[in-house]
């Protein structure tokens, strides 16, 4: 037995604490670094400082293309086609939802759209469908990769860089007027900081969206410099902005300039956009759509007319036994390149712009002049109806086959509401649904999905329904 | 204060005193029941004072003078430095005398006499006491107290002279004494938490010192148990914190528990588990005292043996990797839990600051079986149980009609949708024809519920040397889930398949198999080291098909059996499409399978005595096969049926090493002082890689390497963190402080760690022990205590980086390059969110321990709380970005009582009852952070001064039959514009009760349990059946439930279709028979029992759907029932044995 006398505060307890720690330290505190050494990234993403230079501009310029060429007509891998010229088409009298028409309601259509009723609350059409972005989604997407893109080719410039900007400019003008053709008044234009943060938007009108849109296209036109290709693009998407306006003059004076022939087509490839509009993704191919035929009485006679602008070819029939037709304007391979802007559009502009302003021989002369060269075998010339209704009614008719399922006809419809005083019924499908047996609705826009007003506290709703 | 001369380490007490532990002042018949016979005195041996001693000391203090005959003789001296003149200098020269001599003679000439005790323990003590005692008429009372078993002398016993102001503890050598005590006869009482209290009476004579000494009885109570700490293994009392223990091994052995979350629900006051759906394997996600985050996950961390494992539930992994709607098993649930020894459940940062950044939302320590000396003793258990869906699902209706026009068949609902729906209803253009109540989930025909069955087998066995002990445990279990496809539904297949076979697991998918091997190890290496290795490795199968799914389309299916045909409305109810047949996809098979590796090394060393230390380190490694499959072919209904195929790997790996030091030191006046100091490094890495193939041919199963459509995704991630704590303990008899800080780092993008410092502090006091306690009688022990402790969480590695995804080289516009977009926004202000938790309760034994209680109110509050927002659409699509959003806190109390209600011999009844509230809300959110919601489906949504995760909707203000025909349309029914909370989506209160009566001497024992949720809001299933629910359907329906139809339709569907359910669950019944030992023996074992055990035997709810305790969300922390499979009642006959 030892000895061991407790008088007072042991003076080696703070020693053998110390002991203790220093034996953990030597055990294991010393060389944490060591074992923990730097994180790495995720897989499948770089670090911001790797597009921080002149290449890494061009592919985040590239990026906006692509994504651009997604939303607009273009199917997400693996997803199905819920992108601008379907639901465009589906909503106006373009297309038919091919898996609804004379079946039960299936997970995947468009029910809600093609039959016009668009509540405003959670559609599951416009918002996701297992994980397909909405339109809405996919356009805003555009508008936050070309911020991106600029921001990096301004800071980091490649060769032609300005032109480049222009491009960019012209892109997410365009993504702008396609959200207010579809869009209720009230989309919101929030921005995406290049570096920095993001900044959330009220919604604006329409008639601000075209507005908006107006000027970035200005600013392509100020950056595209000598490209021809770039300086066309920009133009037909001013008019294309400002006739939505009502501004037909100068939407007319905007295109101008664009020559006969001028083209800009959304290439659509194997690799970073496999498929053009419609079809879901390769190897299936499938066709989930039907061109329509004077759909709900009001429609055009896309079929009917055997006009070559808007020929189509029956595919088959669907479950319930309705025939599917597939436009013949894109192949069936799903790579066919779809027009986004052309000087056809830019001579529809014109002759609009001179029948508002009381030209009717311009008006008449422009149109024929597209019948006579634009295609092959040419058209016939058409004549003058002779009434104010009805030539506007030719110049719709016109229209809507010229930029047949190009995404223009949904924004066209709104315009013969808002500009020329037609009501919705007048030209959007009414009526019985096709082997549904429901009635269409009278949605003429769609509402901002929910996503939007739940988490953008300065949204607070659409501002209209109306066209 | 009184001096001991002997070194702790010692325990050889004069074996003389054993017989003699009786005071010897009362009759023989008090004295405590004989000790062992090896623990007899030896009759030749010596008395202390006969001891031989030589002695060559000159001119020493008496102090060293009586150390020197300590040594020798070996007598336990004990003095106070207050008697005895310790500097006085003696020289003392003698060979071979007695130690009595020699201590007289060291002695000589001070007041100090010798006095030995009745356990041998040699005692200098003023010598005028005697007289002084005498003189003035007073006398003495001492003794020595020992453990009964282990003959430890026990110190901090207090020793209470009843009904007087006497009362002192013993020191650490056992001893007690009482001076100036009035002669008379008294009661003296010895009590020391975790013995039973002891008393007897002492007669104090004058001038005489009365010896009492005692034997305890040890008897463990709930506050001497030892948990697991972070700076190892402690006894309950000296925590500040409340830790819940669960005896797994009991607990499995008599009631129907299958897996780890099973043994956790319903047991511990504050936890709740989330279940997600009734199918074999399917998870449950376990929250403790509320959730406080969202994109930091709310699952505790789990360690086993010392070795953490993978335990995350909440994250995307938590569902299948290739069919992210199906939930994959819990990890958790891999470990069998059948080899678990116990579970302990620390519930907070208070309690886990020690235990490392990510311990915040609580720790799970789960300690595996372990050895013991012996002869290998087996056990086996025989598991056959069947499962079933209890009760009916509730009808719905349909309303056929026709339009007026044409005669088209139309569902002419009451209330629609406004626009053409709702102007045939003005207009009268729809014409009612019939109205049906129907659910085809009741029909035997037609539903895919059915019975399943489940078997199960353990088999143990235990044993060891002194030296090296063993534990092995092999579990095996299947089950077959409820879930079947209906034989209307297989002709219908094979008439469209040219009359092909299904594969059976079209027709029974749900199957589940789990298989694993525990084994622990022990070893001791020297006196002072063991070693413990642990290894468990399980592999689990499960399979699914997407049948299940279709318990929703299927509850929304009329058969009309006139004409054999099917009707499924839409969502608005409008469209009367006849179908081939009621089921539309069982066409995916999902399957799981998991390999779970664990394995464990843990050693302990004690070079000093004053300090040991101790090491763990472990590894633990998932590995996942999960895939889906659509077979090309198998669907019916068109000719683009090419098939998909998704396999995903996914290996997660968790490796750990823990090393910690403590060391112990007396300090005086009665304080010793602890100081722990630990290490500990964790790394997890994930690696999952997913390919997914449409178009494959015909007999595929799995994604091939020649397939032309695949796609590959890779997620992988690697995460270390490491830190280092001081603890140190400063504990008195009735008193512990543990103070502690922990420094936590971790790896970030680019290397820079910043450390994170959590203090912690906890105090207790074991007031019941104090003297001047006054409710001893009512009080066996009461024990307050109080915590306090921060756990932080650094944001993810990369979370601050503005992220772009690797380019893809491809033609865009013509030109061939790499095209890049943005993966995520990035947030360069991302702090550390920190938890901060402060609880204080108390611990009661009453009633002679009939009754233990205790209740514990806590207040968790997270700061700088990190989430991913939703970025609105108008911002690049959408998308996530992490922000520290604010301020989260979970407030609540806790309370555990249990109860000897009936101990008797031939009777025992006890009940066990918990209760538990949270009060879970956002305190505030960060400027520039405002509300916002985190899951459209559910309502939920991130508001101050609601609970996290809260559920919202759009109000219905009120509603009138304006033109009286009993048919609400939507001018009748106005809606409010703004969202209105209602309520939360954890359940606010829960309370738990199991009751366990033991019959006849414990041959048969019965135990229930039951549970109580109150407060959670469930989104019901109902939601997606507006079509054909009564209010859409029925004119003689409440107009409260049209309007709740219009309002859904209107925006406000959530505000119809959640609910704050309250639920009763009689959870479980298990009736056990110990068959006599003579027929087990016949049977060749040495015990036998047989039992009937049930669960889920009922439900009592206001919930409208079928069972709330279900969620259909996967993943997060969102409840949302979308018509998932129930949780099935169970009955299975168990057969228990050992050899």
């Amino acid at each position: 037995m030892g000895t061991i006398e407790l008088r007072s505060f042991n003076r080696r307890a703070g020693a053998r604490a110390m002991a203790a720690a220093l034996l953990l330290a030597a055990l294991g505190g010393c060389s944490v670094d060591g074992l923990v050494g730097d994180a790495s990234l995720p897989s499948g993403v770089n670090d911001p400082v790797a597009t921080e230079t002149p290449e890494g501009a061009l592919s985040v310029y590239r990026g906006a293309l692509a994504i651009f060429a997604t939303a607009f007509g273009g199917v997400p891998a693996g997803f199905a086609p819920t992108t601008f010229i379907p639901v465009t088409g589906v909503l106006s009298d373009e297309l038919q939802d091919g898996s609804l028409i004379g079946l039960p309601p299936a997970a995947f259509n468009l029910a809600g759209v093609d039959i016009r009723l668009l509540p405003q609350q959670t559609n599951p059409d416009l918002e996701t469908f297992t994980g397909t972005p909405s339109v809405y989604a996919a356009l805003q997407q555009v508008r936050g990769q070309a911020q991106e893109a600029l921001g990096l080719l301004r800071d980091f410039p490649p060769q032609a860089s300005p032109a480049l900007q222009s491009h960019v400019y012209a892109i997410e003008g365009y993504s702008e007027v396609m959200l207010a053709d579809l869009y209720c008044s009230g989309i919101p234009l929030s921005t995406l900081d290049y570096k920095g943060d993001y900044t959330l938007r009220p919604g604006s009108s329409t008639g601000d969206v075209y507005e908006h849109a107006a000027a970035l296209f200005d600013t392509a036109l100020t950056l595209a410099g000598d490209s021809a290709r770039f300086v066309g693009l920009a133009q037909i998407g001013k008019g294309r902005a400002l006739l939505a306006l009502g501004h037909f003059a100068d939407a007319a004076a905007a295109v101008q300039a664009v020559p006969d022939g001028y083209t800009y087509a959304v290439r659509y490839g194997p690799a970073a956009v496999p498929q053009n509009f419609g079809r879901m993704p390769a190897p299936s191919l499938t066709w989930d759509f039907s061109v329509s035929d004077r759909e709900g009485g009001t429609g055009l006679d896309y079929r009917g007319s055997a006009d070559p602008r808007t020929a189509s070819t029956g595919v088959g029939v669907n479950i319930g036994g309705v025939a599917l037709f597939h436009p013949d304007k894109y192949g069936a391979d799903g790579m066919s390149p779809i027009v986004l802007a052309d000087w056809v559009e830019a001579r529809l502009i014109e002759a609009e712009a001179a029948l508002q302003a009381g030209d009717a021989a311009t008006w008449l002369a422009k149109l024929n002049h597209l019948r006579e060269t634009a295609i092959t075998p040419a058209l016939a010339d058409t004549t003058d109806p002779g009434t104010a209704d009805a030539r506007v009614d030719l110049t719709f008719r016109e229209r809507a086959f010229w930029l047949f399922l190009t995404g223009h006809r949904q924004g066209d419809l709104r315009r013969l509401v808002r500009l020329y005083g037609r009501s919705p019924d007048q030209v959007y499908p009414i009526g019985i649904y096709p082997g549904g047996g429901a009635q269409y609705g009278s949605d003429v826009t769609a509402p901002i999905p929910a996503a939007e007003r739940v988490s953008n506290p300065q949204f607070t709703g659409c501002l209209s329904r109306g066209a | 204060m009184l001096l001991a001369v002997g070194s702790a380490l010692s325990v050889s007490a004069p074996l003389a005193a054993q017989d003699s532990l009786a005071s010897t002042a009362s009759p023989p018949a008090q004295a405590p029941a004989a000790q062992p016979a090896a623990q007899a005195p030896a009759p030749e041996s010596p008395g202390p004072l006969e001891r031989k001693v030589s002695l060559n000391l000159r001119n020493v203090t008496l102090g060293d003078a009586l150390k020197e005959i300590n040594r020798q003789a070996h007598l336990g001296l004990a003095y106070s430095p207050k008697v005895v003149p310790l500097n006085q200098r003696v020289t003392l020269q003698a060979n071979d005398i007695t130690a009595g001599e020699a201590l007289q003679r060291a002695l000589e000439g001070t007041d100090v006499e010798i006095q030995v005790g009745q356990t041998g323990t040699v005692f200098l003590v003023r010598a005028d006491r005697k007289a002084a005692a005498g003189v003035h008429g007073e006398g003495m009372i001492g003794g020595q107290v020992l453990d009964s078993a282990t003959h430890e002398r026990l110190d901090e016993v207090q020793i209470v002279l009843q009904n007087t102001s006497f009362s002192t503890v013993t020191n650490q050598y056992g001893i007690y004494n009482f001076y100036h005590i009035p002669p008379g006869r008294y009661t003296i009482l010895a009590r020391r938490i975790g013995y039973a209290p002891v008393s007897k009476p002492v007669t104090v004579v004058d001038s005489i010192r009365a010896e009492v000494s005692f034997a305890l009885v040890s008897k463990p109570t709930r506050l001497t148990e030892v948990v697991t700490t972070a700076t190892g293994p402690k006894r309950r009392l000296e925590l500040g914190n409340d830790i819940a223990v669960i005896d797994a091994d009991s607990v499995t052995r008599t009631q129907p528990v299958t897996n780890v979350t099973d043994l956790l629900d319903g047991r511990v006051p504050g936890l709740v588990v989330q279940r997600t759906t009734g199918a074999p394997g399917d998870p449950g996600r376990i929250r403790i005292r509320g959730a406080s985050g969202v994109l930091t996950n709310n699952d505790p961390i789990v360690i086993v043996d010392g070795v953490r494992v993978y335990s995350q539930q909440s994250n995307a992994r938590g569902a299948n990797l290739a069919a992210g709607g199906f939930p994959a098993p819990s990890p958790i649930d891999q470990i069998p839990v059948q080899s678990i020894e116990t579970v302990e459940v620390l519930k907070g940062p208070s309690a886990a600051t020690l235990y490392g950044a990510d311990a915040a939302n609580g720790v799970i320590v789960i300690t595996t079986k372990r050895g013991k000396p012996g002869p290998a003793q087996w056990s086996v258990t025989a598991d056959r149980s069947t499962t079933f869906i209890p009760g009916r699902y509730a009808d719905d209706f349909l309303r056929f009609g026709h339009l007026a026009a044409d005669g088209t068949p139309i569902a002419c609902q009451l209330t629609t949708t406004v626009g053409a729906p709702e102007q045939h209803q003005v207009a009268n253009l729809c014409i009612a024809d019939s109205l049906v109540r129907f659910q085809a989930l009741n029909d035997p025909t037609l539903t895919i519920l059915d019975r399943g069955a489940r078997t199960a087998g353990t088999l143990g066995v235990i044993g060891g040397s002194e030296t090296v002990q063993y534990a092995v445990t092999g579990t095996y279990e299947n089950e077959q889930g409820p879930v079947r496809l209906p034989a209307l539904e297989v002709t219908r297949y094979q008439l469209s398949h040219d009359g092909a076979a299904l594969p059976d697991w079209m027709q029974r998918p749900e199957q589940f198999t789990n298989w694993g091997v525990s084994s622990r190890l022990t070893a001791r290496v020297s006196q002072k080291a063991d070693v413990a290795i642990t290894a468990v490795l399980n592999r689990g199968n499960q399979q699914r098909s997407s049948l299940e799914s279709q318990i929703q389309s299927l509850m929304g299916t009329y058969v009309d059996r006139t004409t054999g045909q099917y009707f499924q409305p839409d969502l608005s109810g409008q469209l009367l499409q006849p179908l081939d047949g009621a089921l539309s996809n069982y066409y995916t098979r999902v399957t799981d399978n998991a390999t779970n590796f664990t394995n464990g090394l843990t050693f302990n060393w004690r070079p000093l005595i004053w300090l040991t230390a101790s090491a763990d380190a472990g590894i633990n490694v998932i590995h996942r096969e999960d895939a889906s499959l659509l077979p090309r072919g198998a669907l019916l209904t068109n000719g683009d049926s090419v098939g998909r195929a998704v396999d995903g790997r996914a290996t997660s790996v968790v490796s750990s090493i823990n090393l910690r030091a403590t060391s112990t030191t007396q300090l005086g006046w009665g304080l010793r002082l602890q100081t722990s100091v630990g290490a500990n490094y964790t790394n997890q890495s994930i690696d999952d890689l997913t390919a997914d193939a449409f178009d494959i041919p015909l007999g595929a199963t799995s994604v091939g390497s020649r397939f032309v459509n695949t796609q590959i995704t890779e997620n992988s991630a690697e995460q270390a963190t490491f830190g280092w704590y001081v603890e140190p303990t400063l504990a008195s008899r009735r008193f512990w402080l543990s103070m502690g800080l922990r420094l936590d780092g971790g790896n970030a993008f680019g290397g820079n760690v910043r450390l994170i410092s959590q203090p912690k502090l906890s105090p207790s006091w074991l007031i019941s022990d104090e003297p001047w306690f006054p409710f001893k009688r009512v009080f066996n022990t009461l024990r307050l205590r109080a915590a306090y402790g921060r756990a932080g969480v650094q944001p993810g590695p990369s979370d601050r980086l503005r992220l772009f995804n690797s380019p893809v080289t491809g033609p865009v516009d013509g030109q061939t390059g790499g095209t890049t977009t943005l993966h995520s926004f990035g947030n360069t202000q991302l702090r550390p969110e920190r938890s901060t938790e402060f609880e204080g309760g108390f611990d009661a034994d009453l009633l002679s321990d009939r009754v233990t209680l205790t209740v514990t109110g806590y207040h968790k509050t997270r700061d700088d709380a990190l989430l991913e927002v939703p970025v609105p659409p108008s911002v690049y699509g959408g998308g996530t970005v992490i922000k520290n959003i604010g301020v989260i806190r979970n407030t609540g109390f806790e309370m555990s009582l249990g109860a000897q209600v009936v101990r008797s011999d031939l009777v025992t009844w006890s009940t066990q009852f918990g209760l538990s509230h949270n009060y879970n809300k956002v305190v505030s959110l960060a400027p520039g952070v405002t509300a916002f919601t985190t899951d459209v489906a559910s309502g939920s949504r991130i508001v101050a001064g609601y609970p996290l995760n809260g559920k919202w909707s759009k109000p219905v203000v009120g509603y009138a039959d304006l033109n009286g025909d009993g048919v609400l349309v939507s001018n009748e029914v106005i809606y409010g514009d703004s969202l209105v909370y209602l309520g939360p989506s954890e359940p606010d209160y829960t309370a738990q009760m199991s009751t366990s009566l033991s019959l006849f001497r414990g041959a048969l024992s019965i135990t229930g349990d039951f549970q109580l949720q109150n407060g959670l809001t469930q989104t019901g299933s109902f939601s997606q059946l507006l079509g054909v629910s009564r209010g859409a359907n029925d004119p003689t329906a409440p107009l409260a439930e049209q309007a709740g139809v219009l309002a859904a339709r209107s925006g406000a569907d959530n505000f119809l279709n959640s609910q704050t359910v309250r639920m009763l669950r009689f959870n479980s019944l298990s009736a056990t028979y110990n068959v006599p030992a003579s027929f087990a023996r016949h049977l060749g074992a040495r015990a036998m029992s047989l039992s009937l055990q049930g669960t889920n035997l009922g439900l009592f709810t206001n919930y409208r759907g079928k069972d709330p305790g279900v969620n259909g969300a996967i993943t997060g922390d969102f409840v949302r029932d979308t018509g998932v499979l129930p949780q099935p009642r169970t009955w299975q006959v168990r057969v228990n044995a050992s050899y």
